[in-house]
């Protein structure tokens, strides 16, 4: 294979009516890539995602697919596949006709495209549920059919637009180990729509943050976590406690805005640990998580932050209204712009 | 829910009356056409077949029904063409003055029969100086045609959604071959429920059709009218009565297994 972006986005802008849904998008997705878009309702995620598929023509830019220009080439002429949001399974065919349809307007004789529909279905795990209905399956299972019916037709790129979001958390859950299992199978770039941070961090190669039609950053999922650019991502992709450059020097002081996540704090008792940013406070509220407690301080120094304290054996009992030291390791505060 | 002896006494009764209200007087039509009586006179004195025989070989009735038919199918055909246009333009497309064609193309339907008849009546004769006859019932009639297939289409463009044709499109199908494999089969029963409709309001107009007909089309509504009060036609009017009765069953039997696989 060449070196070519599977994707390459250059100044991707869409305007509906006076509203900029997106916004001069630039982005290059390699091929074999499982890239998530990620962001807000209205964040242009979408938009993008329906521009790389056809369905809507850019105001300006170019989408480009293994490096040929398809900003203008009708859906049914590109080479990438949907598993749409509500599955949009045909109501009227059976699950193996479903799986089969790409293939049949393809003109594949029918026997070879049965054959290959079957396998499709092998693929997602529902071997012989190809004589029912959509109407008869489960959500889990129409979302299985809706993407054996993409990868049927082999498409060097499947788009997946929150594919997930209408399950509940545990097929979620099944459902991402699956995804990935099959994409790393498949190697074809997958393009993922989410506004769920987690399930973007768990399946990403790369992310790209979207916010207000742009892009606000792109990196791994560790990236992205661990230093991310700006407030909003902070705060988007798990939260953190957000020191603006006057706080920052006030109450931390350390110069410029910065911020840092709830488990790079800890409730300490006597001493602080040497190298750490002791600040006091008063408990306002602790949040039972299972696995861990948020515990949400009021500072001193007048400014609310949470602290995630891992719920192990050596974790103390923390009252509601008692005077905690928190203890901030300065080398987890990120620098925001 | 649980219901006491006596609001289960009061529910049947309240039920049957009402079903005997509407269907005890067509049980009347359908007595009446084997009456010996030539007035329709009740009790009927006595009964025969002979009105039956004779509505077969009885010219009037055989041409105006034969005309109602060419007239019913052929409104439906233009509004059916014509309905599903209008409901894709109006659910597909943004335009400026949409929601006004949209209330044009209903208002025939809210109308009373009586001003469309007047105005086509005008129009056709005295500013498109047309002779009255067939072209003029059926173009009439397909004016209140188009509402029933534009609403029954409209309605399931509006519930099936976009998403489909654009899943179709999406997996390489063309225009053509997406209409064909996914947007046909999802309106196939709003387009007969539309048409079904369509042909019944036909075939039973009188109003607009008095002022669209002239004197050479007479269509079935008009026949039994005029040949309701004539001794020896009351007969085979009621025999006629009965015939559309037939009719009418099998395509509303029709309607209700489409519509109720389209829920399943």
């Amino acid at each position: 294979m060449s070196t070519q972006p599977a994707i390459r986005l250059t100044g991707l802008t869409k305007t509906f009516g006076h509203v900029n849904a997106v916004n001069g998008v630039n982005l290059d997705i390699a091929p074999g890539e499982f890239f998530s878009m990620l962001g807000p309702s209205g964040s242009g995620k979408t938009t993008v995602l329906r521009m790389i598929a056809g369905f809507e023509t850019p105001t300006s830019g170019t989408v480009e697919l293994f490096g040929n220009d398809v900003t203008t080439v009708a859906p049914f002429d590109r080479d990438v596949n949907t598993v749409f949001q509500d599955y949009a399974l045909f109501p009227h065919m059976s699950v193996l006709d479903n799986v089969a349809y790409g293939l049949r307007v393809r003109g594949v004789k029918t026997d070879a495209r049965l054959a290959a529909a079957r396998e499709a279905l092998a693929l997602v795990r529902l071997e012989g549920y190809g004589d029912r209905k959509p109407t008869q399956l489960s959500g889990g299972q129409r979302q299985r059919v809706a993407l054996a019916r993409a990868l049927v037709v082999e498409p060097k790129v499947l788009l997946l637009d929150e594919p997930l979001g209408a399950l509940d958390l545990k097929l979620r859950e099944q459902m991402q180990v699956e995804l990935k299992e099959i994409q790393r199978r498949l190697g074809i770039t997958f393009i993922f729509v989410t506004h769920d941070q987690e399930e973007a961090l768990t399946l990403s190669d790369r992310i790209a943050v979207f916010n207000e039609g742009q892009i606000v950053q792109l990196g791994t999922a560790e990236d992205v976590y661990r230093r991310p650019a700006s407030s909003f991502v902070a705060n988007f992709v798990g939260t953190s406690a957000v020191f603006s450059a006057e706080e920052a020097k006030k109450i931390l002081g350390h110069s410029g805005a910065c911020s840092i996540r709830p488990e790079h704090m800890d409730i300490v008792s006597g001493k602080t640990p040497a190298g750490t940013i002791a600040l006091t406070g008063t408990v306002a509220e602790t949040i039972f998580l299972g696995a861990s407690t948020r515990i949400i301080v009021d500072l001193a120094a007048g400014k609310r932050i949470a602290v995630l304290e891992q719920n192990d054996l050596n974790r103390k009992h923390t009252a509601l209204g008692s005077s905690v030291t928190v203890a901030v390791h300065p080398q987890f505060l990120t620098p925001l712009s | 829910m649980r219901l006491t002896l006596t609001s289960k006494i009061v529910l049947w009764a309240v039920t049957v009356l009402t079903l005997a209200f509407i269907y005890a007087p067509i049980l009347v039509v359908v007595l009446n056409s084997f009456s010996t009586s030539k007035t329709l006179a009740w009790p009927p004195p006595g009964f025969t077949t002979e009105w039956w025989a004779k509505a077969f070989t009885n010219e009037g009735a055989v041409a105006a029904i034969t005309t109602s038919a060419i007239v019913a199918t052929s409104s439906t055909i233009v509004a059916l063409l014509l309905g599903t246009a209008l409901s894709f333009a109006l659910h597909r497309f943004n335009f400026f003055g949409k929601s006004t064609v949209n209330l044009l193309v209903v208002l025939p339907i809210a109308l009373p029969g009586i001003v469309t008849g007047i105005a086509l009546n005008n129009a056709f004769r005295t500013m498109l100086g047309m002779q009255l006859g067939w072209f003029t019932i059926i173009v009439a009639h397909a004016t209140f045609c188009v509402v029933t297939v534009f609403n029954n289409v409209f309605a399931r463009l509006r519930r099936v959604g976009t998403s489909l044709e654009e899943a179709s499109s999406d997996l390489g199908a063309g225009i053509w071959t997406t209409f064909r494999l996914v947007t046909f089969p999802q309106i196939r029963s709003a387009l007969f429920a539309g048409g079904l409709l369509s042909f019944a309001l036909s075939f039973d107009e009188i109003i607009v059709t008095t002022f669209t007909a002239g004197n050479g089309v007479q269509t079935l509504p008009i026949f039994i009218l005029e040949n309701m009060f004539r001794p020896n036609q009351a007969p085979i009017v009621a025999v006629v009565a009965v015939v559309m009765i037939l009719i009418a069953i099998v395509p509303i039997y029709i309607a209700q297994r489409l519509t109720s696989s389209d829920n399943r």
